[in-house]
């Protein structure tokens, strides 16, 4: 025993790591579990309440269950406060947990709020609630309460199925990513726009694509008791339709051929098509053509005449024709070995510069610099460009002062 | 002085300052300096990098000028007991009010991100023994343990930033702040430097042989660069957003986690952040002990390291534990302790190096 005590006096780290265990350990093994205590939250809707002001946050709430199957259980909790510390504190209290919300993946943000400043409620909930930095951003026809309960009636851990469909989006529909983070990055830029998915919330039989299947019978605990017991749920239909937001708030709908537009300016997107209708020549006749597109590569120059920015914009498009629907005969042979012709070149120049004009269109009649020209002219040549928007009566109209010129290059795989 | 105090080698001494360089610089200064200088920010450790190393080399003029002297003897012998006490006095608060900072933030960070349940009297219990237990050791022995993490922390650091690097996308506004702004921000933030003020405090206590020099201006050197590193990838991967994120290694880390899908590989950055901390809160202990026994001679080392834990544990619990009132101690207050560092030490050390010039003439 003496050597034992000796030995704990000579290495004093060893009595300390006894202490903590003593006085830390074992307490926290009688502690309850968190899971007991919190409510994990993946996916937060904000509504309008339904008195002026207030908020309405329902919360899709993962409830633990301890089972040997694998099903995973959903239910959404809605609760209305001045603020959406108290609507999300009421939360807890309905469903008498702590709300943590460090899992969450997905929000969604119902119409109506959007034409307001939302930049105040995401800031909340992610300097003031954890909420981490990736996590989606949704805008919805529907209520954000409705559109949660469908996800929660869809299937099993749907909230992530929803951010997988804005995460496909990101890749091939949209320019760029819509979490909360990138979102800030261009509130706080110095173009203050963003892009958001609007998703929408429609009947079955509605055209769009469906996030996922109706809903599982199966599905045990409250969430599928109450599916069975109710009308099927409403789908989530992705269009690929997107708002635009200025200056946090949102400005004008844009459909998915419009963002689609604004992307193959961009050149950030990783694939796409062009098609072009009525195409006649030697060989088509009133040919519906599509062309696949592989590569979209856009570099840009700016020079100055006259204090004026002339934005040139090299396009270079390496494509190919995937199909061709000719008016009066079945084409018999492989089109994807073909090579462009001249023709074909000119009508997808064409076709092109409608797009590019759209696009440009579209971003000069909302203000919105959504290609973020203007880094990309203050970083090239800052004094002049800053002597350009001192010139201007009004700086922020900077994209209908500017000229534009595109030069297409247009090659086959 | 004790024996274990004794002696401590080129690369000991190197380590120990490039650990001590990362202190109060990697969580949360990086968010603070884009508030003052926008991304032009990372030009402020540059800046006081500088200043920094114009103390180590002022250091290595001290050590070849006076050998075997401590630096309390060479205060003593030009400037008077006096002077020689209230400098000693002012570099012991100095060092405690640098590791209430640095405590701080990384409880802070740890309860805010990792576990919000936790109480002070927790992280309290797991450091305060074990960076007592450290600076009564010695000197030699705190030496010896960081040789032994050096690899792990060099390791991490790289990898943290490699890492980092992947986070950096699209290239936001650049020079959008004056050189006003970045000085201005440097004179705000310049308490997080000056930690190489340890080097006189243990300048008889170091054994270089010809030639190692360059190891201790080496680590020294490649620690600023990584702290320099750190700052740039955390500004360019936030950019604008940079203000939101208060805790940049963590970030850096997080947002590949997020964004790449590379599991929970934040973790790597958490334990970097526990080593050097516990390092570096040993090391102004130890830095506090030492001034404290040359102010109030006589006293035994482990007065002087319980004074340090009473002081500490009475301001940590009454003055600051927000991150709030933690930014307003390091911003408004701290940064008048920095004159020591950059201004009254190095001052004095000319003033003698030239009055032992004028002594060899004679």
């Amino acid at each position: 025993m003496k050597k034992v005590w000796d030995y704990l006096i000579k290495t004093p780290m060893l009595l300390v790591f006894i202490a903590i265990s003593v006085i830390f350990a074992f307490p926290a093994l009688g502690a309850s579990a968190e899971l007991d205590r919190y409510a994990v939250i993946t996916a937060i809707g904000v509504d309008k309440g339904e008195t002026e002001g207030n908020f309405d946050v329902s919360l899709l709430m993962f409830v633990p269950i301890a089972e040997q199957t694998f099903t995973e259980n959903y239910k959404v909790v809605s609760a209305e406060g001045r603020t959406l510390t108290e609507a999300i504190n009421l939360v807890g209290l309905h469903v008498g947990r702590k709300v943590g919300l460090s899992h969450v993946k997905t929000i969604v943000v119902n119409e109506e709020i959007i034409h307001e400043d939302i930049v105040n409620i995401l800031d909340f909930l992610g300097k003031c609630r954890n909420v981490a930095s990736s996590s989606k951003l949704i805008t919805t026809n529907a209520t954000a309460k409705d559109f949660l309960t469908s996800v929660e009636k869809l299937d099993t851990d749907s909230a992530i199925k929803v951010s997988e469909l804005v995460n496909y989006n990101r890749d091939y529909v949209y320019a760029y990513d819509s979490t909360i983070e990138l979102f800030f990055k261009r509130m706080f830029g110095p173009t203050q726009t963003a892009l958001v998915p609007y998703l929408k919330l429609g009947e079955p039989e509605n055209e769009g694509v469906a996030a996922a299947a109706a809903t599982d019978a199966a599905t045990s605990g409250q969430g599928g008791a109450e599916g069975q017991s109710q009308p099927p749920p409403k789908e989530i239909l992705n269009d690929g339709d997107a708002y635009l937001f200025k200056d946090g708030r949102a400005v004008v709908l844009l459909d998915s051929k419009q963002v689609e537009d604004i992307n193959m300016v961009c050149g950030v997107y990783k694939e796409g098509s062009i098609e072009i209708e009525n195409f006649s020549d030697g060989e088509y006749n009133e040919a519906k053509l599509s062309f696949e597109i592989f590569d979209n590569v856009v570099r840009n120059r700016i020079v100055y005449q006259n204090g004026r920015p002339i934005f040139c914009i090299d396009l270079t498009l390496v494509l190919n024709l995937a199909e061709a629907v000719n008016k009066d005969y079945t084409v018999k042979e492989n089109v994807e070995f073909k090579n462009l012709s001249d023709a074909m070149i000119q009508a997808i120049e064409k076709r092109v510069r409608e797009k590019f004009a759209n696009a440009i269109g579209i971003m000069r009649e909302n203000k919105a610099d959504i290609a973020n020209y203007y880094t990309i002219m203050y970083n090239s040549d800052r004094a002049n460009f800053m002597k350009f928007l001192e010139s201007l009566e009004n700086a922020d109209d900077y994209l209908n002062e500017m000229v534009f010129k595109m030069s297409l290059k247009v090659t086959s795989k | 002085m004790t024996i274990k105090d004794k002696s401590l080698t080129a690369w000991q001494v190197g380590i120990m300052l490039f650990i001590i360089l990362f202190s109060n610089k990697i969580l949360v200064l990086p968010s603070l300096l884009y508030e003052g200088a926008k991304l032009e920010a990372y030009f402020v450790p540059i800046i006081l990098f500088v200043l920094e190393f114009g103390l180590i080399y002022l250091f290595y003029r001290m050590k070849r000028a006076f050998p075997t002297q401590s630096f309390a003897e060479i205060l003593q012998k030009y400037f008077g007991k006096v002077v020689m006490k209230v400098i000693l006095f002012l570099i012991m608060l100095f060092f405690i009010f640098k590791a209430i900072l640095l405590y701080n933030v990384t409880y802070l960070f740890f309860k805010t991100l990792i576990y919000q349940d936790s109480s002070n009297i927790l992280f309290l219990f797991c450091f305060i023994p074990v960076i007592t237990h450290l600076g009564i050791m010695g000197l030699r022995v705190m030496g010896r343990t960081m040789q032994i993490f050096f690899p792990l922390i060099v390791g991490v650091t790289v990898f943290c930033i490699v890492i980092g690097l992947l986070g950096i996308k699209d290239l936001p506004l650049l020079f959008q702040s004056s050189i006003g702004d970045i000085a201005l921000t440097s004179i705000k933030h310049i308490a997080g430097f000056g930690d190489s003020l340890l080097l006189f405090l243990i300048i008889d206590k170091i054994t270089i042989k010809r030639g190692q020099w360059k190891v201790i201006f080496s680590l020294s050197g490649i620690s600023m660069f990584l702290v320099i590193s750190i700052t740039a990838v955390f500004l360019f991967t936030y950019t604008y957003t940079s203000f939101l994120h208060p805790f940049a290694l963590f970030e850096i880390m997080c947002y590949v986690k997020e964004y790449g899908g590379v599991g929970r590989i934040d973790m790597i950055s958490m334990l970097l952040i526990v080593i050097l901390t516990y390092f570096q809160l040993a090391i102004y202990l130890k830095m506090f002990m030492l001034s404290f026994l040359e102010v109030f001679g006589k006293i035994n080392e482990i007065i002087s390291a319980i004074s340090f834990n009473l002081f500490f544990i009475l301001a940590i619990s009454y003055v600051v534990l927000n991150l709030g009132k933690a930014i307003l101690y390091g911003e408004n207050f701290l940064p008048y302790f920095a004159i020591l560092p950059f201004v009254v030490v190095p001052v004095l050390c000319f003033i003698a190096l030239v009055l032992l010039k004028r002594e060899k003439k004679k």
